[in-house]
């Protein structure tokens, strides 16, 4: 067996440049794959974030049956033991309450069909991002109890600006009217229409007077560190509460648009991947099925000296294993060097680009997010398939009777 | 022998005390619609909601006039206080006094309950939908809290702009008073229910005092109305419909 | 004499040449097919984004964008529609009421958005008529039916041949309102959209909501759907833009632009990836036949043929396997591209939660010519490229080392 191995090394360097080109072929498939995945992985993750820090969380916890019919007959109070859970989880880095209902903006002459959402300004300004989404004025704060800050479109359906005042008309938790007069203190844009064109906050306190809610709020949204570790946080906080009551929803679930977005754009990658390597694969085999070819003679001796043709065949292989461990590893290594790279210096994006991203309330920039499964499943593709590329020449090899391939030129 | 006890039954039937053979279901129909309107009327009621979560008590007064216009005022309790509403023909305006303001009630609004009650904003506007947009059929009779009813179906013209399939009343065969009204779905399933009891003479006629309305598919939810007082056909001033009358003070 | 001697050559070892010629093939075919499978994708997406609803371009009055009230209606649909029927760039237009409204049934009530459509029309400009899927679309004369989404009538909890009545507030000002037969449901991909949006007949809503014979917007589409805004200023000619608004999709939807623009940078990166990794594949191959014929050149050397010629030569035989390889590529390629854009691509193979999203995962991949011609130029250079250090270091040979080269 060693013999073989010495062999194999020996035959494989014996055309450095040959060796050199194939295994720089497959560390390139391997290097640009680990690549991209990473950088798609990076760039929904991204998405994720932008999307559901404006006005999502990462979790939700609610009353049973409120995301089918979000009235606030499905509102509940924030027992103790629900901030005690949410404070034992080390992951969750933040949550923020809310109270909302859909009610009618009413402002000199234009009511419109509103979703009124009361938030906790000091929660909200750790968690979400939508204080920094405000174009105008300023966001909400517990000093003006009766502030409220509108979306840019509603603002100009209502006719309305900075100080104006509003007012707000509800159906309240216990049927009777709420109503309130309210000052706009902002203007914000989320670059999401629905948001922009028919929400406006308050605060949390001002809301559930309004609503008529006492202490009772419609949801929790709540923030992790990572959202790899969604899941868990998850499953732990299902443990916690009374399912039969209360339900945890996780991002995927409050938005099953963005997931379709995503599963689109991996499937689209996926498919990309798949074409690079067969390009590749057959490069490989082109390459290797040349080499056998050139070596008709050598096998020839071989042969004639006595050795089998099955040995060939394992020569041949370990020789493609040999190629191909070595273009996988040194692929690795240039596809983690880059991904690390672009870890720290995330791509920016040209010009005009950048600036319709922000438009959008995306960040410029794109991120990369390499995981240990990104390398082990590039890996084991384009292993698996430039050792399949082989199969076929070394059988071919074989075939060969030993006379006629001592004259085989 | 035979032909003179057949001439007397033949001779008693047609004049049997039962008048009501004599009006049609439309005019049955009409009839129940006009008995709690006349061409005017004021009423002071209660209205009791009770549902799961919650329960309240509202007492209001209101005044109609003809079948366009109606003007509610809440007298209580204090945080329902001197809310209004104004409806003029199909158009309904509200006022809130906490912002004073008038609002008009938009589509998006019409379906809500009003007050949280078992009623619409659109029902309380709907004039005459049970005439205007029902044929009605007698069906037979029936027997509720020992009095005899005649039971009427009634179906949905097919350009009526009413969610229902169908309708089914019950009215007393002695005064045509009604007892009992059954809201149905196209699938034939009851939707709502509302029973009225408790009839006195109120001004000019006799009304039934106590109306309670049950929704069937919302559990416990129910909607109670006491009306207190009332009068009918009496002199209104028409300013009452107007939408100052909504803003004034006191 | 040359181009003879290289034909020739090229095609007395069979499997050497069929094997480079095979890596070209490859290679371009994985590149046009990658570049039309992008294409296609891009073009799925925004066929998607504006062909459920919005068309190419819209025209309203001036204002009706940014606030959708119903008095911001066109009053002189007749004038607009001429300029438009006779537009040459226009290849459909669809006439449209849009409000906003309530929809109720027995069990519950929503707000929704109330489109008013002309049934024979509007399948011209969207694709509403093929999403219907249980109950049929709207009659051209049929009366008093509405279409409803998916999402909206399990929420109202009505199914086919179901009354609804619908609210909205007319022309009056006073509130309109009348009952409707569910006709038909559809479902479009996205949920939202089947939560909100009704159709009825054109003239049932113009009763509706009092309009006589006004209407809110005409929706229309273009044989150019990239390059709107020439269509925009030829309408703009001819309409008063004091009273009117022309808007294309990239004023209606323009996230769709950036997320276009996205694609096309993504596009060219993709392509050079392939294109490298091709090349090594070449780059490869070609050397390792070179060097198979050192003796063979040896010979031709000691025979007195001179370097260059040597260098020449391997060049054009290089060149000539280009061609082979490229017109069997492009034959290769538009097989593939015309079987797969037949059935569509489905990409639920490569993602399990596409599967629960049943619509709008199918891609058809699109070949232009300008792809055909970049892929050719790509193993053009490749091959030529891949060629000149091979036919360098054979013109370099000395005879006698050459001979005697094992």
């Amino acid at each position: 067996m060693r013999i073989f191995l010495k062999m194999a090394w020996r035959n494989v360097w014996r055309h450095k440049r040959r060796t050199l080109l194939t295994v720089a072929a497959i560390a390139f498939a391997v290097a640009i794959s680990v690549f991209m995945r990473g950088l798609q992985r990076g760039t929904y993750e991204q998405m994720i974030n932008n999307v559901i820090r404006i006005n999502t969380g990462y979790l939700q916890i609610h009353k049973k049956g409120f995301w089918d019919n979000k009235t606030l007959k499905y509102t509940f109070k924030p027992e103790d033991h629900f901030l005690e859970i949410l404070s034992r989880q080390p992951q969750i880095t933040s949550f923020a309450q809310r109270a909302e209902a859909n009610g009618l903006a009413s402002a000199e002459e234009n009511t419109n069909g509103v979703l009124i959402i009361g938030l906790d300004p000091q929660a909200e300004a750790k968690a979400t991002t939508l204080k920094e989404k405000i174009k105008k004025g300023k966001f909400l704060s517990e000093e003006i109890p009766q502030g409220t800050i509108v979306g840019e479109e509603l603002a100009k359906n209502l006719n309305t600006d900075l100080g104006d005042q509003i007012t707000l008309l509800v159906q309240g938790f216990d049927g009777s009217l709420g109503a309130g007069l309210y000052s706009v203190e902002g203007i914000f844009r989320t670059g999401d229409p629905e948001l922009d064109r028919s929400v406006v906050f308050l605060n949390l306190k001002a809301a559930q007077e309004l609503f008529w809610l006492g202490d009772r709020i419609s949801q929790i949204l709540i923030f992790v560190d990572d959202i790899s570790n969604l899941k868990r946080v998850a499953q732990n906080l299902r443990a916690g509460l009374d399912l039969k009551s209360y339900e945890v929803m996780t991002w995927d679930e409050l938005m099953p648009e963005l997931v379709q977005l995503i599963a689109f754009d991996n499937a689209s990658g996926q498919l990309f991947l798949a074409l690079l390597i067969v390009v590749v694969a057959f490069g490989i085999l082109n390459t290797v099925l040349m080499n056998v070819f050139e070596r008709v003679k050598e096998f020839g001796v071989m042969m004639a000296l006595g050795m089998q043709p099955k040995k060939i065949v394992g020569l041949v292989f370990i020789e493609s294993t040999l190629l191909s461990l070595m273009g996988v590893v040194f692929g690795n290594i240039v596809g983690f060097g880059l991904n690390l790279y672009f870890l720290h210096h995330p791509i920016s994006l040209s010009e005009s680009l950048a600036r319709a991203m922000e438009e959008f309330g995306f960040t410029a920039k794109l991120f990369v997010k390499p995981t240990f499964s990104t390398f082990l499943e590039v890996s084991i593709a384009v292993f698996v398939v430039s050792l399949i590329m082989t199969i076929y020449p070394t059988i071919k090899a074989t075939r060969f009777k030993p006379v006629e391939a001592l004259r085989h030129i | 022998m035979k032909k003179i006890i057949l001439l007397i039954c033949l001779f008693l039937i047609a004049n049997s005390p039962n008048k009501a053979f004599s009006i049609t279901p439309q005019e049955m129909v009409k009839k129940v619609d006009d008995l709690l309107r006349g061409e005017s009327n004021t009423m002071t009621m209660q209205m009791i909601v009770t549902t799961p979560e919650w329960s309240r008590e509202n007492i209001m007064e209101s005044w109609s006039l003809g079948t366009d216009k109606v003007f509610v005022n809440i007298l209580s309790p204090a945080k329902d206080k001197d809310t209004r509403f104004l409806k003029l023909e199909y158009n309904l305006w509200m006022y809130i006094p906490k912002v004073e303001k008038v609002i008009k009630i938009p589509p998006v609004m019409m379906m809500q309950s009003f007050m949280g009650s078992d009623f619409s904003y659109d029902d309380m506007v709907k004039e005459s939908s049970m005439v205007k947009d029902y044929v009605p059929h007698l069906v037979g009779q029936d027997t509720l809290e020992q009095e005899k009813n005649y039971v009427l179906e009634l179906l949905p013209k097919p350009d009526a702009p009413v969610v229902y399939g169908k309708l089914k009343l019950w009215v007393r065969t002695k005064d045509l008073i009604p007892t009992r009204e059954e809201f149905y779905n196209e699938k034939k399933e009851i939707i709502k229910v509302m029973v009225f009891k408790d009839v006195k003479k109120m001004g000019d006629r006799f009304i039934p005092t106590y109306w309670e309305m049950t929704n069937l598919k919302k559990k416990d939810h129910k909607t109670i109305i006491k009306i207190q007082k009332a009068q009918f056909n009496i002199k209104i001033d028409p300013s009452i419909f107007t939408k100052r009358n909504l803003s004034r003070i006191g | 004499m040359f181009f003879k001697m290289a034909w020739r050559n090229v095609w007395r070892n069979k499997r050497r040449s069929w094997i480079i010629i095979c890596t070209m093939v490859v290679g371009l075919v994985g590149m046009l097919f990658s570049l039309a499978f992008m294409e296609g994708m891009m073009r799925q997406t925004l066929a998607n984004a504006l062909g459920t609803h919005i068309g190419h371009l819209e025209i309203h009055k001036k204002g009706f964008e940014n606030n959708k009230v119903i008095s911001l209606s066109l009053e002189n649909p007749e004038e607009v529609i001429q300029v438009v029927a006779e537009e040459p760039g226009v290849v459909a237009y669809s006439p449209r009421v849009v409000s906003s409204g309530l929809i109720s049934s027995s069990e519950s009530s929503s707000g929704i958005t109330i489109i008013g459509i002309d049934p024979p029309k509007e399948p011209r400009v969207t694709t509403i008529k093929e999403l219907v899927v249980q109950g049929d679309y709207l009659d051209e004369n049929g009366a008093f039916q509405v279409l409803i989404g998916q999402g909206l009538a399990e929420k109202l909890k009505v199914g086919l041949e179901d009354k609804i009545v619908l609210m909205a507030q007319d022309l009056t000002g006073d509130i309109g309102s009348g009952a409707y037969r569910v006709k038909g449901i559809f479902r479009t991909a996205s949920p939202n959209f089947d939560k909100y949006m009704v159709y009825l007949n054109l003239k049932d809503s113009q009763k509706l909501l009092s309009l006589g014979n006004r209407i809110s917007e005409v929706a229309i589409t273009i044989d150019t759907p990239r390059n709107p805004q020439a269509v925009q200023n030829a309408l703009l000619t001819r309409l008063d833009s004091e009273e009117y608004e022309v808007l294309t999709w990239k004023q209606i939807i323009p996230i769709m632009v950036s997320q276009i623009e996205f694609f096309d940078q993504f596009i060219y990166i993709f392509f050079l990836v392939i294109c490298v990794a091709m090349g090594f594949g070449i780059v490869n191959t070609l050397l390792m036949a070179t060097m198979e014929r050192i003796r063979e050149f040896g010979i031709m050397m000691a025979l007195g043929v001179r370097p260059q010629k040597i260098f020449r030569l391997v060049v054009t035989e290089s060149v000539l396997l280009c061609l082979c390889g490229t017109v069997l590529g492009n034959l290769l390629s538009y097989l593939l591209v015309l079987y797969v854009s037949q059935k569509g691509l489905n990409l639920s193979i490569f993602s399990k939660s596409l599967e629960t999203f049943g619509i709008g995962n199918f891609i058809y991949p699109h070949l232009t010519i300008s792809m055909v011609l970049i892929g050719a130029v790509a193993v053009f250079a490749m091959g030529i490229l891949a060629s000149l250090y091979p036919g360098y270091k054979a013109s370099r040979l000395r005879p006698v080392e050459a001979l005697r080269y094992i």
